[in-house]
């Protein structure tokens, strides 16, 4: 590392937000030329707010109150915002989370990645227009000639990503900062995305931002762990995954999916041979849609059982979430309850006995709302009790979640997302449902919260025997929490059976493919007492 | 799919006008009998049958109805009851003179409403900017007539820079034209300024920033196009009040055009006129509004059908 020259430098930066006070801590990094450096942590960390000062590009009304950035011993922090500005896009490019948001819609690629070559390099129009064209086709877009002239919505969520790369390397900048480039793709996507990134860390830096701390030990050669604002600890990647010196880097590394010290979620008691809910056959087309969501999909789920759906995105996951909670009308014939109630109308049967817990906890709880009225909703509409006991079945529901009861008359956004989605369970609680639906529950959280709600999923469900469905894009977590495993692809069923099995002996190419593309950049073993990966602990 | 398209939109032109005929029918039923305004003081009971008989006043209502709507599949209207003339003359006569009125205006319109859209858009927690806003929302609040009679009062007599009449010198096409800015240009002020405010907290923003893009670039190459599509559907839906207005401002400032004929003629119940005009301008917001759409489809490229 001391070989090759230092191309970053970040000594004791601080940043102040007038209201929020200090929120960068005294922080300090370095990147030799050619390095792949890593910033790892959980959100609110302050890794994107750290790359965002390198450029002098922190958002209204923060301010840098302390603190040297230098790149190529050129010092940044000491420039106006005149000098600055030219420099942005040619010493560093910034690729950003969601590919989507980050481009104009209404812009056409050509002339983005045209007109931020002219602003640099003085090109003329048809020179940066062949820089362009060069841009496109270093990230390996296919037919970059159609694509100048196409808009963002005609890509996908990879193509948008290549597409973004292009655009932070057409003025050539010895840095590439990435912050959470392949958070918002696909597996697959996301390892074809990475292998690009890598091969483009060739030619220039990469500091790469991610929360994701196996894929950065992987990816990274040296690696830098934030925690609220200070850099806690620092040093080459293998090293720091396999002996953490700090005890937050030990915590993260403890939350990984199948490091965690929690109990997977697997029944030990004998299954019930009852189907909660039975699928035969279920398709459903939507209106307009050439191919069918979902075709001839048979599955049943069992009661005190855990089943995973997995799927990349548009593989049907939630199109069946949807058709189980009766958002979209199927033929009964292809979606039955045999257990429950039958003689109750299908809609009755769903409200009292199927509950669901949505991704995003932030917008599935009313904002306007107290918890006490979000948790105790379901209660009042079915009329359960009266006023009295629901306000005690409420506190009881909370303290079962983990949540004070004592908070329940404050509103959502006092809670923290974790705390969010606790609610959100509570609320699914209060009927005393029979099964379970949770559509990417876990995904919007940070790995330590994760694991502390697998946790609290895993105890409810022993206790209230429920069958609990849950949908998930990750096969680790999949792995580690299901009896059952249901592998989608394009709306059809590739294969089912037990978690090991499809974990460990994949009978289809497709599965095979997912797992390689989630295990390339993961540790196949992190190094503590032989646990690999995709071993299901019983 | 193009044809189709076209043929929807040709259908929704012919209920449009439907409906303009049949409304316009009753509320000039309701209106009063022509008959007598054309017989002058006391007229003898055989003057009004004759007058009706002559303009078929004494047919059953159905009757009546039937055979307007028939001449107006035929873009006949009849002729005006006062001049004589054919009634669609008289009104594409008066056409040009609105028109210039109109693209005036809305020229106007356009280039202040943008710029200080964008300009209050930018930073709208900025007090001047507040500033800025309030004043447009107090601009909004002031009806356009009362605008038109305070720069006559304050230009033409106080000052005596500008005539108020007539529009034989370009001079005096300057008061009406603001005035009917009037009607939207606060309107317009305010969406763009939303629209950008709200374009500048998005994604893409910081994008061009990280890029080195300058602030004016930002503003009206990636935050003003954004906010583009919402006020041209604005335009699209205000240009059948504008019609109000430029009722209005011709009267007051005597301008010949198809808002002051309107008028004279709905003061002298010359039917066929009236019906005329309502043609025209249902004609006139129709081609406009389609227009609005086909421009949205332009500048936003998510709401053209997919060809891929």
């Amino acid at each position: 590392m001391s070989a090759s020259p230092s191309l970053l430098r970040i000594r004791g930066l601080c940043v102040d937000f007038p209201r929020g006070g200090r929120v960068l801590h005294e922080v300090s990094m370095d990147a030799a030329e050619g390095e792949i450096v890593g910033l790892v942590g959980e959100s609110g960390a302050g890794k994107t707010l750290a790359a965002l000062a390198i450029l002098g590009l922190i958002p209204q009304p923060g301010r840098i109150a302390g603190g040297k950035v230098f790149i190529r011993d050129r010092e940044l922090t000491k420039l106006g915002e005149q000098t600055l500005r030219p420099l942005r896009g040619r010493l560093a490019g910034f690729v950003f989370q969601d590919p989507l948001k980050s481009l104009n819609p209404v812009r056409r690629i050509g002339s983005a990645l045209v007109e931020s070559a002219m602003r640099h390099s003085g090109l003329s129009r048809r020179q940066a227009r062949e820089r362009a064209m060069e841009a496109l086709r270093s990230v390996e877009l296919a037919n970059p000639e159609s694509a100048m002239r196409a808009y963002p919505h005609q890509f996908s969520g990879g193509q948008r990503q290549r597409i973004m790369i292009a655009l932070a390397l057409i003025n050539r900048p010895p840095l590439l900062i990435a912050d959470e480039p392949t958070t918002a793709l696909d597996a697959s996507v996301q390892s074809r995305v990475l292998e690009l990134l890598k091969r483009r860390a060739k030619r220039h830096t990469l500091l790469m931002i991610t929360h994701d701390l196996a894929l950065a030990a992987r990816f990274c050669d040296r690696l830098y762990v934030m925690h609220g604002g200070r850099v806690v600890e620092h040093g080459p990647a293998r090293e720091l995954f396999s002996n953490p010196r700090h005890e937050y880097t030990r915590s993260l590394l403890d939350s990984l999916p199948g490091r965690r010290t929690t109990a997977p979620m697997r029944s030990k008691r004998r299954k019930s041979r009852e189907a909660l809910a039975a699928v035969r056959g279920l398709t459903v087309r939507y209106r307009g849609a050439a191919q069918a969501a979902v075709e001839d999909v048979d599955f049943a789920v069992h009661a005190n059982e855990t089943v995973c759906l997995v799927g990349e995105s548009g593989s049907g996951k939630t199109t069946i979430a949807r058709a189980l909670a009766g958002v979209i009308r199927v033929d009964p014939e292809q979606l039955r309850f045999p257990s429950l109630n039958d003689d109750l109308p299908g809609a009755a049967v769903r409200a009292r006995h199927l509950q669901m817990v949505f991704q995003d906890p932030y917008s599935s709880l009313n904002p306007r709302w107290p918890v006490e009225r979000i948790v105790g909703e379901p209660i009042r509409t079915h009329r359960l009790c009266g006023r009295t006991e629901q306000k005690a079945r409420v506190a009881a529901l909370l303290g079962r979640v983990g949540l004070d009861p004592k908070q329940m008359d404050r509103r959502p956004a006092a809670f923290s997302g974790g705390q969010r989605q606790r609610i959100a369970l509570a609320r699914a609680l209060a009927m005393n449902p029979r099964l379970l639906l949770a559509d990417e529950a876990l995904s919007a959280l940070d790995i330590r919260t994760q694991a502390r709600i697998l946790a609290l999923l895993r105890d409810i469900r022993e206790e209230r025997r429920l069958a609990l469905l849950l949908i998930t894009h990750d096969l680790a977590l999949a792995a580690e929490v299901g009896d059952r495993v249901i592998v989608l692809r394009r709306g059809r069923i590739v294969e089912q059976g037990p978690a090991s099995k499809v974990m460990n002996a994949p009978r289809h190419e497709y599965t095979r493919e997912l797992l390689a593309a989630q295990a390339r950049w993961r540790p196949e073993n992190p190094g503590r007492e032989g646990v690999r990966m995709y071993t299901p602990r019983l | 799919m193009i044809l189709s398209g076209l043929a929807q939109r040709l259908a929704r032109l012919a209920i449009l006008l439907l409906g303009v005929n049949a409304l316009l029918f009753v509320a000039l039923g309701l209106a009063g009998d022509p008959a007598l305004m054309l017989a002058g003081e006391d007229p003898t009971p055989e003057l009004l049958e004759r007058i009706r008989a002559e303009y078929g006043l004494d047919l059953p209502v159905w009757q009546r109805y039937l055979v307007q709507l028939g001449r107006m599949a035929q873009l006949d209207f009849g002729v005006s009851i006062y001049t004589g003339q054919p009634a669609l003359f008289m009104a594409l006569e008066q056409l040009p003179g609105t028109l210039l009125m109109a693209v005036l205006s809305m020229g106007l319109t356009l280039v202040t409403a943008i710029p200080a859209g964008v300009w209050i858009g930018h930073r709208p927690e900025a007090a001047s900017r507040r500033f800025g806003a309030a004043l447009t929302a107090v601009a909004q609040g002031i009806p356009g007539f009362v605008m038109a009679l305070v720069l006559i009062q304050l230009f033409v007599v106080r000052l005596g820079w500008l005539p108020s009449l007539g529009y034989a010198q370009p001079a005096a096409w300057i008061l009406p034209s603001i005035s009917l800015g009037f009607f939207l240009a606060p309107k317009l002020c305010r969406v763009v300024s939303a629209g950008v405010a709200e374009a500048m907290q998005e994604d893409y923003i910081r994008t061009a920033r990280a890029n080195g893009a300058s602030m004016r670039f930002i503003l009206w190459r990636e935050a003003l196009p954004a906010a583009l599509p919402a006020a041209v559907a604005l335009i699209g839906t205000q240009f059948a009040f504008l019609v109000s207005g430029v009722v209005l401002i011709e009267t007051l400032f005597l301008w010949p055009g198809i808002g002051l004929l309107l008028l004279h003629s709905a003061q002298n119940l010359d039917f066929p006129v009236l019906q005329a005009i309502c043609f025209v301008v249902a004609l006139l917001v129709f081609a406009v509004n389609n227009l609005a759409d086909a421009l949205l489809r332009l500048i936003d490229p998510r709401l053209r059908p997919a060809t891929q």
